[in-house]
């Protein structure tokens, strides 16, 4: 077993070289008196050095490229120094990865992984996880979630091994995962292991051990954290306040003050009529004006409704145009109504001053000729058909609200879009994903 | 604070502050009505032009 506790002086990093038996190739030994298996890098034979002198296990006449991080390279991970002495290529079907064998006198073995690009730090446990579910384990309080099963093949071995390795070896594998970890379990006839990987940012392997950017890992490995995950926490906090704030200031600066009010007689011949109201003060530096004119018997017709809101001093006008239009009747469906009976427009960016309030209104009825209200319908004289208009100030827009609180919360949700399309990318390369019901033939 | 939480941050402090610009100018993009180009009323209609009436919109 590879030495954990930590000794009383570090050892001076030395290294053996042997000659391989079967090409003459210098082979070096960095971990001497704990390698039991070496691959020599240049023809690929498998060498034991267990007793001192060099025996060939398995000769080899292919030329070994090199791996992605040489041989005796050092990089420090998670606070230690570790020197790669072994490298394997492994594969399940198509499906290849790396794994790098780290060593350091005081801590030991671990694993370095690669696959598709992506890094994984593995620990050997020395301890076998709870078997939680049919589909999870539990490690340290947490939980992971199964994800693959298979069998892996070792396709190349070069450098130093502390157990029998030889190429064509294959183990069972099951792996469960969790935002971060994977849990991974190999099985041969001999005995069970498990070890826990954690994934590598690409930026930390750079810097580690030199290996040349990977980009972007798509599909994401398959204990990958999402990149969004994290951060919606902090993204709902963040817009939470800032949809607090936005709702304490509609409170605060919302509602419309009326002061204002004229009924308007709608003339019954239905021609164009005109009407001013005024003066009007405007007290605040700007101010929303809202004009909401009622029709109060207005049925099966219309009110067209232009208005102009004239400065007194200046003469700039600021015009708004509306129309109150009401019908009912009834089809096959039964009775319906359609429309209102009143008119509520706004005119935004008032400046203060004294203003009269122009009204050009036209009433209107449904058809005249052939008309279902032969005698007139609500513009009938006897009903005195009026306009009530009532005018209003406020600085607040409803819609100004809705558009700040989408704008708020637009980052938020394209955050979370993104967080599920990798989910649903990462979750999909699971052996144990639902797939989808097929339609039934019958 | 990570810097992707700082911009979200920063953009929400901003649509804040524009929220609270077009609030005190009672300004808004939907508003129906505004100042117009013209910039003297005269009888007739808004902005010197001719009233515009508009018909039923009912099925």
């Amino acid at each position: 077993m590879p030495p954990e506790a930590s000794l009383s002086a570090p050892p001076a990093p030395a290294v053996r070289a042997l000659s391989c038996p079967n090409c003459g190739g210098t082979v070096e030994l960095r971990a001497a008196g704990y390698t039991v298996h070496v691959g020599c890098q240049y023809c690929g034979s498998i060498l034991d050095t267990t007793d001192g002198l060099v025996k060939l296990v398995t000769q080899a006449h292919a030329a070994q490229g090199t791996p992605d991080i040489p041989l005796g390279t050092r990089g420090t991970l998670f606070g230690v120094e570790w020197e790669a002495i072994g490298y394997l290529r492994r594969s399940q079907d198509y499906y290849r990865w790396d794994e790098y064998l780290l060593f350091n006198p005081y801590h030991g073995y671990r694993w370095l992984v690669n696959a598709r690009g992506g890094w994984s730090f593995g620990t050997m446990l020395a301890r076998v996880p709870t078997w939680q579910t049919f589909s999870s384990y539990m490690l340290d309080g947490a939980a992971y979630t199964r994800f693959f099963a298979g069998t892996a093949t070792v396709d190349r071995v070069v450098g130093e091994f502390y157990w029998r390795v030889a190429v064509g070896e294959t183990v069972k594998t099951g792996d469960w995962v969790r935002p971060g970890f994977m849990l991974s379990r190999e099985t041969s006839d001999r005995e069970e292991s498990w070890t826990l990987n954690q994934w590598v940012p690409d930026r930390v392997m750079v810097r580690a051990f030199g290996v040349a950017p990977a980009g972007r890992v798509w599909p994401p490995l398959p204990h990958q954290p999402s990149p969004w995950g994290a951060w919606l926490g902090k993204g709902a906090l963040i817009g939470g306040i800032a949809l607090a704030f936005l709702l304490a200031l509609s409170i605060v600066l919302g509602g419309t003050t009326w002061f204002a009010s004229q009924a308007l007689p709608v003339a019954v011949d239905g021609r164009e009529q005109n009407a001013t109201i005024g003066p009007l003060h405007l007290s605040g530096r700007y101010q929303r004006v809202q004009v909401r004119s009622t029709v109060p018997r207005l049925e099966n017709g219309w009110v067209d409704l232009d208005y102009s809101l004239v400065d007194r001093r200046t003469q700039q006008v600021f015009a708004a145009s509306g129309a109150a239009e009401r019908y009912e009747g009834t089809d096959s469906d039964g009775p319906w109504t359609e429309g209102s009976r009143d008119s509520d427009v706004s005119i935004a960016a008032v400046p203060a001053g004294d203003y009269d309030l122009v009204v050009d209104y036209k009433g209107n009825r449904w058809s005249e000729n052939g008309t279902f209200y032969p005698d007139g319908g609500w513009m009938e004289p006897t009903n005195a058909p009026q306009i009530v208009v009532e005018v209003g100030t406020g600085t607040l827009y409803g819609s100004n609200l809705f558009l700040a609180a989408l704008l708020v919360a637009l980052p938020w949700v394209i955050g979370l879009v993104l967080h599920l399309r990798f989910e649903k990318a990462r979750k999909g390369e699971s052996d144990f994903q639902p797939k989808p019901s097929e339609g039934s033939d019958d | 604070m990570d810097r992707r939480s700082f911009l979200y941050a920063l953009w929400s402090i901003g649509i804040l502050g524009l929220f609270l610009a077009a609030t005190s100018y009672g300004w808004s993009p939907f508003a129906d009505g505004g100042r117009t180009d013209s910039a003297a009323y005269s009888s007739g209609g808004h902005g010197g032009g001719h009233a515009v009436f508009y018909g039923p919109h009912h099925k």
